[in-house]
Protein backbone atom coordinates (compact mmCIF):
# COMPACT_ATOMS: atom_id res chain seq x y z
CA UNK A 1 0.00 0.00 0.00
CA UNK A 2 1.46 3.38 -1.01
CA UNK A 3 1.73 6.32 1.38
CA UNK A 4 -1.00 8.09 -0.56
CA UNK A 5 -3.37 5.13 -0.12
CA UNK A 6 -2.51 4.86 3.55
CA UNK A 7 -3.25 8.54 4.10
CA UNK A 8 -6.50 8.29 2.16
CA UNK A 9 -7.47 5.31 4.28
CA UNK A 10 -6.54 7.24 7.42
CA UNK A 11 -8.64 10.27 6.53
CA UNK A 12 -11.66 8.40 5.16
CA UNK A 13 -12.01 5.17 7.12
CA UNK A 14 -14.92 4.92 9.52
CA UNK A 15 -15.50 2.95 12.68
CA UNK A 16 -18.21 1.58 14.89
CA UNK A 17 -18.80 4.42 17.41
CA UNK A 18 -19.18 2.09 20.40
CA UNK A 19 -15.45 1.47 20.68
CA UNK A 20 -14.63 5.15 21.10
CA UNK A 21 -17.58 5.45 23.49
CA UNK A 22 -16.05 2.70 25.62
CA UNK A 23 -12.77 4.63 25.78
CA UNK A 24 -14.67 7.82 26.65
CA UNK A 25 -16.46 6.20 29.60
CA UNK A 26 -13.40 4.51 31.13
CA UNK A 27 -11.09 7.47 30.57
CA UNK A 28 -13.77 9.81 31.92
CA UNK A 29 -13.81 7.77 35.14
CA UNK A 30 -10.00 7.97 35.25
CA UNK A 31 -10.28 11.74 34.82
CA UNK A 32 -12.55 11.94 37.86
CA UNK A 33 -9.99 10.06 39.95
CA UNK A 34 -7.14 12.16 38.58
CA UNK A 35 -9.01 15.40 39.23
CA UNK A 36 -9.29 14.66 42.94
CA UNK A 37 -5.60 13.77 43.12
CA UNK A 38 -4.46 16.80 41.12
CA UNK A 39 -6.48 19.11 43.37
CA UNK A 40 -4.25 17.98 46.25
CA UNK A 41 -1.07 18.46 44.20
CA UNK A 42 -2.08 21.99 43.23
CA UNK A 43 -2.69 22.98 46.84
CA UNK A 44 0.62 21.44 47.90
CA UNK A 45 2.72 23.34 45.37
CA UNK A 46 0.89 26.65 45.81
CA UNK A 47 1.67 27.03 49.51
CA UNK A 48 3.35 30.34 50.32
CA UNK A 49 7.14 30.39 50.18
CA UNK A 50 7.50 27.60 47.62
CA UNK A 51 9.16 27.94 44.25
CA UNK A 52 7.15 28.26 41.03
CA UNK A 53 8.67 26.43 38.08
CA UNK A 54 6.86 27.46 34.90
CA UNK A 55 7.38 25.24 31.89
CA UNK A 56 6.95 28.13 29.47
CA UNK A 57 7.52 31.68 30.69
CA UNK A 58 4.54 33.14 28.81
CA UNK A 59 1.95 30.81 30.34
CA UNK A 60 -0.07 32.69 32.99
CA UNK A 61 0.91 31.75 36.50
CA UNK A 62 -1.41 29.45 38.45
CA UNK A 63 -2.68 31.70 41.24
CA UNK A 64 -4.14 29.99 44.34
CA UNK A 65 -7.50 31.64 43.62
CA UNK A 66 -7.70 29.75 40.32
CA UNK A 67 -7.31 26.29 41.82
CA UNK A 68 -10.89 25.77 43.02
CA UNK A 69 -12.54 27.03 39.78
CA UNK A 70 -10.20 24.92 37.64
CA UNK A 71 -10.72 21.82 39.77
CA UNK A 72 -14.49 22.32 39.64
CA UNK A 73 -14.40 22.75 35.86
CA UNK A 74 -12.28 19.60 35.62
CA UNK A 75 -14.70 17.50 37.67
CA UNK A 76 -17.82 18.78 35.88
CA UNK A 77 -16.24 18.13 32.48
CA UNK A 78 -15.11 14.67 33.57
CA UNK A 79 -18.68 13.79 34.58
CA UNK A 80 -20.17 15.18 31.35
CA UNK A 81 -17.54 13.37 29.29
CA UNK A 82 -18.23 10.07 31.07
CA UNK A 83 -22.00 10.19 30.75
CA UNK A 84 -21.79 11.58 27.23
CA UNK A 85 -23.55 14.90 27.57
CA UNK A 86 -21.91 17.56 25.38
CA UNK A 87 -19.14 14.97 25.35
CA UNK A 88 -16.93 16.59 22.75
CA UNK A 89 -17.07 20.06 24.31
CA UNK A 90 -16.54 18.60 27.78
CA UNK A 91 -13.56 16.55 26.57
CA UNK A 92 -11.91 19.45 24.79
CA UNK A 93 -12.42 21.71 27.83
CA UNK A 94 -11.03 19.05 30.15
CA UNK A 95 -8.01 18.56 27.90
CA UNK A 96 -7.53 22.35 27.88
CA UNK A 97 -7.58 22.51 31.70
CA UNK A 98 -5.10 19.63 31.98
CA UNK A 99 -2.89 21.22 29.31
CA UNK A 100 -2.83 24.56 31.10
CA UNK A 101 -2.00 22.94 34.45
CA UNK A 102 0.82 20.89 32.92
CA UNK A 103 2.31 24.05 31.42
CA UNK A 104 1.77 26.21 34.49
CA UNK A 105 4.34 24.49 36.68
CA UNK A 106 6.83 21.63 36.21
CA UNK A 107 5.73 20.24 39.56
CA UNK A 108 2.24 19.43 38.24
CA UNK A 109 3.64 17.06 35.61
CA UNK A 110 3.13 13.37 35.90
CA UNK A 111 3.09 10.79 33.16
CA UNK A 112 -0.43 9.68 34.06
CA UNK A 113 -1.72 13.25 33.87
CA UNK A 114 0.03 13.92 30.57
CA UNK A 115 -1.34 10.69 29.10
CA UNK A 116 -4.82 11.44 30.43
CA UNK A 117 -4.82 14.89 28.81
CA UNK A 118 -3.71 13.46 25.48
CA UNK A 119 -6.17 10.55 25.41
CA UNK A 120 -9.06 12.83 26.42
CA UNK A 121 -8.07 15.30 23.70
CA UNK A 122 -7.76 12.69 20.96
CA UNK A 123 -10.98 10.95 22.01
CA UNK A 124 -12.83 14.26 22.00
CA UNK A 125 -11.61 14.97 18.47
CA UNK A 126 -13.79 12.06 17.39
CA UNK A 127 -17.52 11.57 17.62
CA UNK A 128 -17.11 10.20 21.13
CA UNK A 129 -20.69 10.92 22.14
CA UNK A 130 -22.28 9.13 19.19
CA UNK A 131 -22.98 5.96 21.18
CA UNK A 132 -23.57 4.95 24.78
CA UNK A 133 -24.21 8.54 25.77
CA UNK A 134 -27.01 10.73 27.05
CA UNK A 135 -26.74 12.93 23.99
CA UNK A 136 -27.39 9.93 21.73
CA UNK A 137 -30.54 8.87 23.53
CA UNK A 138 -33.69 9.25 21.49
CA UNK A 139 -31.74 9.63 18.25
CA UNK A 140 -31.41 7.09 15.48
CA UNK A 141 -28.39 4.85 16.12
CA UNK A 142 -25.16 5.92 14.49
CA UNK A 143 -23.46 3.14 12.57
CA UNK A 144 -20.18 4.77 11.58
CA UNK A 145 -18.03 7.67 12.71
CA UNK A 146 -14.72 9.02 11.36
CA UNK A 147 -11.99 6.58 12.30
CA UNK A 148 -8.91 8.81 12.37
CA UNK A 149 -9.24 10.04 16.00
CA UNK A 150 -9.36 6.42 17.19
CA UNK A 151 -6.24 5.65 15.18
CA UNK A 152 -4.48 8.59 16.83
CA UNK A 153 -5.39 7.21 20.26
CA UNK A 154 -3.94 3.84 19.21
CA UNK A 155 -0.72 5.51 18.06
CA UNK A 156 -0.59 7.43 21.33
CA UNK A 157 -0.61 4.40 23.56
CA UNK A 158 1.85 2.66 21.26
CA UNK A 159 4.25 5.57 21.80
CA UNK A 160 3.91 5.22 25.57
CA UNK A 161 4.79 1.53 25.58
CA UNK A 162 7.48 1.91 22.92
CA UNK A 163 9.39 4.70 24.66
CA UNK A 164 8.60 3.26 28.07
CA UNK A 165 10.56 0.21 26.93
CA UNK A 166 13.30 1.97 24.98
CA UNK A 167 14.07 4.44 27.79
CA UNK A 168 14.74 1.50 30.13
CA UNK A 169 17.47 0.15 27.88
CA UNK A 170 20.24 1.56 30.08
CA UNK A 171 22.74 -0.02 32.43
CA UNK A 172 21.10 1.27 35.61
CA UNK A 173 17.67 -0.14 34.80
CA UNK A 174 18.99 -3.41 33.37
CA UNK A 175 21.00 -3.98 36.57
CA UNK A 176 17.74 -3.98 38.54
CA UNK A 177 18.70 -0.89 40.57
CA UNK A 178 15.50 0.97 39.68
CA UNK A 179 13.30 -1.96 40.68
CA UNK A 180 15.33 -2.46 43.88
CA UNK A 181 14.32 1.07 44.88
CA UNK A 182 10.67 -0.07 44.95
CA UNK A 183 10.01 -1.57 48.42
CA UNK A 184 7.20 -3.82 47.18
CA UNK A 185 9.33 -5.41 44.48
CA UNK A 186 12.37 -5.75 46.71
CA UNK A 187 10.34 -7.50 49.41
CA UNK A 188 8.94 -9.95 46.85
CA UNK A 189 12.32 -10.72 45.31
CA UNK A 190 13.94 -11.33 48.69
CA UNK A 191 11.52 -14.20 49.28
CA UNK A 192 12.65 -15.98 46.11
CA UNK A 193 15.48 -18.54 46.16
CA UNK A 194 18.82 -17.38 44.82
CA UNK A 195 20.39 -13.95 44.66
CA UNK A 196 17.93 -11.02 44.69
CA UNK A 197 20.20 -9.10 42.29
CA UNK A 198 19.80 -11.82 39.68
CA UNK A 199 16.02 -11.78 40.03
CA UNK A 200 15.93 -8.00 39.82
CA UNK A 201 17.96 -8.07 36.60
CA UNK A 202 15.66 -10.75 35.16
CA UNK A 203 12.59 -8.76 36.12
CA UNK A 204 14.07 -5.60 34.61
CA UNK A 205 14.79 -7.29 31.30
CA UNK A 206 11.39 -8.97 31.32
CA UNK A 207 9.54 -5.71 31.94
CA UNK A 208 11.24 -4.09 28.94
CA UNK A 209 10.33 -7.06 26.76
CA UNK A 210 6.70 -6.88 27.95
CA UNK A 211 6.39 -3.17 27.13
CA UNK A 212 7.86 -3.61 23.66
CA UNK A 213 5.72 -6.70 23.01
CA UNK A 214 2.56 -4.77 23.92
CA UNK A 215 3.59 -1.86 21.67
CA UNK A 216 3.91 -4.19 18.69
CA UNK A 217 1.47 -6.95 19.62
CA UNK A 218 -1.63 -4.77 19.82
CA UNK A 219 -1.27 -4.07 16.08
CA UNK A 220 -0.96 -7.74 15.11
CA UNK A 221 -4.19 -9.78 15.13
CA UNK A 222 -2.43 -12.99 16.17
CA UNK A 223 -0.68 -11.35 19.10
CA UNK A 224 -3.48 -9.01 20.17
CA UNK A 225 -5.04 -11.11 22.91
CA UNK A 226 -1.61 -11.95 24.30
CA UNK A 227 -0.74 -8.22 24.32
CA UNK A 228 -3.91 -7.46 26.29
CA UNK A 229 -3.10 -10.18 28.82
CA UNK A 230 0.46 -8.90 29.14
CA UNK A 231 -0.88 -5.37 29.65
CA UNK A 232 -3.23 -6.56 32.41
CA UNK A 233 -0.35 -8.46 34.03
CA UNK A 234 2.04 -5.50 33.74
CA UNK A 235 -0.31 -2.86 35.15
CA UNK A 236 -1.76 -5.17 37.79
CA UNK A 237 1.74 -6.03 39.00
CA UNK A 238 2.78 -2.38 39.02
CA UNK A 239 -0.23 -1.36 41.12
CA UNK A 240 0.28 -4.20 43.61
CA UNK A 241 4.06 -3.88 43.99
CA UNK A 242 4.64 -0.14 43.50
CA UNK A 243 1.47 1.30 44.96
CA UNK A 244 2.98 1.52 48.43
CA UNK A 245 0.69 4.37 49.47
CA UNK A 246 -2.88 5.31 48.67
CA UNK A 247 -1.64 8.23 46.57
CA UNK A 248 0.69 6.15 44.43
CA UNK A 249 -1.86 3.31 44.03
CA UNK A 250 -4.39 5.97 42.97
CA UNK A 251 -2.01 7.43 40.36
CA UNK A 252 -1.05 4.01 39.02
CA UNK A 253 -4.73 3.07 38.72
CA UNK A 254 -5.42 6.25 36.73
CA UNK A 255 -2.52 5.40 34.44
CA UNK A 256 -3.70 1.79 33.99
CA UNK A 257 -7.28 2.82 33.17
CA UNK A 258 -6.14 5.52 30.75
CA UNK A 259 -3.74 3.33 28.82
CA UNK A 260 -5.76 0.10 28.86
CA UNK A 261 -9.16 1.46 27.81
CA UNK A 262 -7.86 2.21 24.28
CA UNK A 263 -6.91 -1.47 23.87
CA UNK A 264 -10.55 -1.84 22.77
CA UNK A 265 -9.86 0.26 19.67
CA UNK A 266 -7.49 -2.38 18.34
CA UNK A 267 -10.42 -4.80 18.19
CA UNK A 268 -12.48 -2.46 16.00
CA UNK A 269 -11.09 -2.77 12.50
CA UNK A 270 -11.58 0.38 10.42
CA UNK A 271 -13.98 0.08 7.50
CA UNK A 272 -13.17 1.38 4.07
CA UNK A 273 -15.36 3.93 2.33
CA UNK A 274 -17.81 2.17 0.05
CA UNK A 275 -17.14 4.52 -2.84
CA UNK A 276 -13.52 5.62 -3.24
CA UNK A 277 -13.08 9.36 -3.13
CA UNK A 278 -16.47 10.01 -1.60
CA UNK A 279 -16.59 11.56 1.80
CA UNK A 280 -18.78 8.60 2.88
CA UNK A 281 -19.84 10.44 5.96
CA UNK A 282 -22.63 12.34 4.32
CA UNK A 283 -25.97 11.40 5.80
CA UNK A 284 -27.38 8.20 4.47
CA UNK A 285 -31.11 8.52 4.57
CA UNK A 286 -33.08 5.31 4.41
CA UNK B 1 -35.16 1.33 13.08
CA UNK B 2 -33.32 4.13 11.36
CA UNK B 3 -29.60 3.78 11.04
CA UNK B 4 -27.47 6.68 10.02
CA UNK B 5 -23.79 7.37 9.69
CA UNK B 6 -22.56 10.11 12.00
CA UNK B 7 -22.37 13.36 10.16
CA UNK B 8 -20.42 15.45 12.64
CA UNK B 9 -17.32 15.56 10.46
CA UNK B 10 -19.10 15.22 7.15
CA UNK B 11 -17.20 17.78 5.08
CA UNK B 12 -14.23 18.39 7.29
CA UNK B 13 -11.25 18.98 5.03
CA UNK B 14 -8.60 16.30 4.91
CA UNK B 15 -6.14 18.84 6.25
CA UNK B 16 -7.52 18.55 9.78
CA UNK B 17 -6.84 14.82 10.34
CA UNK B 18 -3.50 15.11 8.57
CA UNK B 19 -2.46 18.05 10.76
CA UNK B 20 -3.32 16.10 13.91
CA UNK B 21 -1.39 13.10 12.61
CA UNK B 22 1.72 15.20 11.99
CA UNK B 23 1.43 16.84 15.42
CA UNK B 24 1.08 13.46 17.09
CA UNK B 25 4.04 11.98 15.26
CA UNK B 26 6.22 14.97 16.17
CA UNK B 27 5.28 15.20 19.85
CA UNK B 28 4.83 11.52 20.62
CA UNK B 29 7.47 9.82 18.48
CA UNK B 30 10.11 12.36 17.35
CA UNK B 31 10.34 14.27 20.65
CA UNK B 32 10.55 11.18 22.89
CA UNK B 33 13.20 9.75 20.53
CA UNK B 34 15.27 12.93 20.94
CA UNK B 35 14.76 12.88 24.71
CA UNK B 36 16.38 9.44 24.83
CA UNK B 37 19.66 11.26 24.15
CA UNK B 38 19.40 13.41 27.30
CA UNK B 39 19.30 12.78 31.06
CA UNK B 40 16.55 10.53 32.41
CA UNK B 41 13.83 10.81 33.47
CA UNK B 42 12.68 13.59 31.12
CA UNK B 43 9.21 15.05 30.98
CA UNK B 44 7.10 14.14 27.93
CA UNK B 45 9.46 11.30 27.03
CA UNK B 46 7.47 8.38 28.50
CA UNK B 47 10.47 7.44 30.61
CA UNK B 48 8.57 5.99 33.56
CA UNK B 49 10.86 4.21 36.03
CA UNK B 50 13.75 4.37 33.56
CA UNK B 51 16.19 5.73 36.15
CA UNK B 52 16.62 6.17 39.87
CA UNK B 53 15.51 9.75 40.62
CA UNK B 54 18.59 11.87 41.40
CA UNK B 55 19.24 12.81 45.00
CA UNK B 56 18.98 16.57 45.45
CA UNK B 57 21.11 18.30 48.08
CA UNK B 58 20.55 21.94 48.97
CA UNK B 59 22.63 23.97 51.39
CA UNK B 60 23.23 27.54 52.41
CA UNK B 61 26.53 29.28 53.11
CA UNK B 62 26.37 31.85 55.91
CA UNK B 63 28.47 34.99 56.22
CA UNK B 64 30.74 33.15 58.67
CA UNK B 65 31.43 30.52 56.02
CA UNK B 66 29.39 27.80 57.72
CA UNK B 67 27.39 25.47 55.49
CA UNK B 68 23.82 24.72 56.62
CA UNK B 69 21.85 21.93 54.95
CA UNK B 70 18.35 22.88 53.86
CA UNK B 71 15.21 20.77 53.55
CA UNK B 72 14.20 20.61 49.90
CA UNK B 73 10.52 20.26 50.89
CA UNK B 74 10.64 23.76 52.40
CA UNK B 75 11.25 25.20 48.93
CA UNK B 76 9.82 22.72 46.41
CA UNK B 77 6.24 21.50 46.79
CA UNK B 78 6.62 18.40 44.63
CA UNK B 79 10.23 17.31 44.16
CA UNK B 80 9.97 15.10 41.08
CA UNK B 81 13.00 13.55 39.44
CA UNK B 82 12.34 15.36 36.18
CA UNK B 83 12.41 18.92 37.56
CA UNK B 84 15.00 21.26 36.10
CA UNK B 85 16.13 23.10 39.22
CA UNK B 86 19.60 24.24 38.21
CA UNK B 87 19.93 28.02 38.07
CA UNK B 88 16.40 28.58 39.30
CA UNK B 89 16.28 27.05 42.78
CA UNK B 90 19.52 28.60 44.14
CA UNK B 91 18.38 32.07 43.04
CA UNK B 92 15.01 31.48 44.71
CA UNK B 93 16.62 30.34 47.97
CA UNK B 94 18.89 33.42 47.91
CA UNK B 95 15.78 35.60 47.71
CA UNK B 96 14.25 33.85 50.71
CA UNK B 97 17.48 34.11 52.71
CA UNK B 98 18.93 37.55 52.04
CA UNK B 99 21.36 37.01 54.90
CA UNK B 100 23.01 34.09 53.07
CA UNK B 101 26.31 34.47 51.24
CA UNK B 102 25.68 31.65 48.79
CA UNK B 103 23.44 28.69 48.07
CA UNK B 104 24.70 25.31 46.86
CA UNK B 105 22.70 22.80 44.88
CA UNK B 106 23.71 19.33 43.78
CA UNK B 107 21.47 17.17 41.62
CA UNK B 108 22.57 13.54 41.50
CA UNK B 109 26.11 13.11 40.24
CA UNK B 110 26.20 16.47 38.51
CA UNK B 111 28.69 19.13 39.72
CA UNK B 112 27.71 21.31 42.67
CA UNK B 113 26.17 24.60 41.56
CA UNK B 114 26.95 27.56 43.80
CA UNK B 115 24.98 30.77 43.52
CA UNK B 116 26.41 33.89 45.17
CA UNK B 117 23.61 35.73 46.96
CA UNK B 118 25.26 39.12 47.40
Amino acid sequence: MSLSHMLQHYTHATRDPRYLAFVRIIVGCAALLAGLETYGVLWRISRPGLIVLPVLPWVPRLEPGLIAPLATTWLICAVLFTIGLWARAAGLTLAGVIGYLLLSDQQVYSNHLYLLGLVVLLTALGACGAAWSLEARGRAPVVAVPGWPALLVQLQITAVYLFGGLSKLNATYLSGAVLAAQPGILAGVERLPGAPDTWLAILATGSIAVELLIAVGLWLPRWRVMAVLLGALLHGTIIVTMGDSLASAWQLTVFALTIMAPYALFFAPPTRPTSPGAATLAPHRP
Amino acid sequence: MHHRPHNTDGFRPRLVPLTWLVLLLLTQFVLPALLLLGPRPARAGWQMYSAVPPQITLSLVTSSGAVEPLELADYVGSARGDLRLEGVLPAFVCQRHPEATAVRLQVGERPVEEQRCR
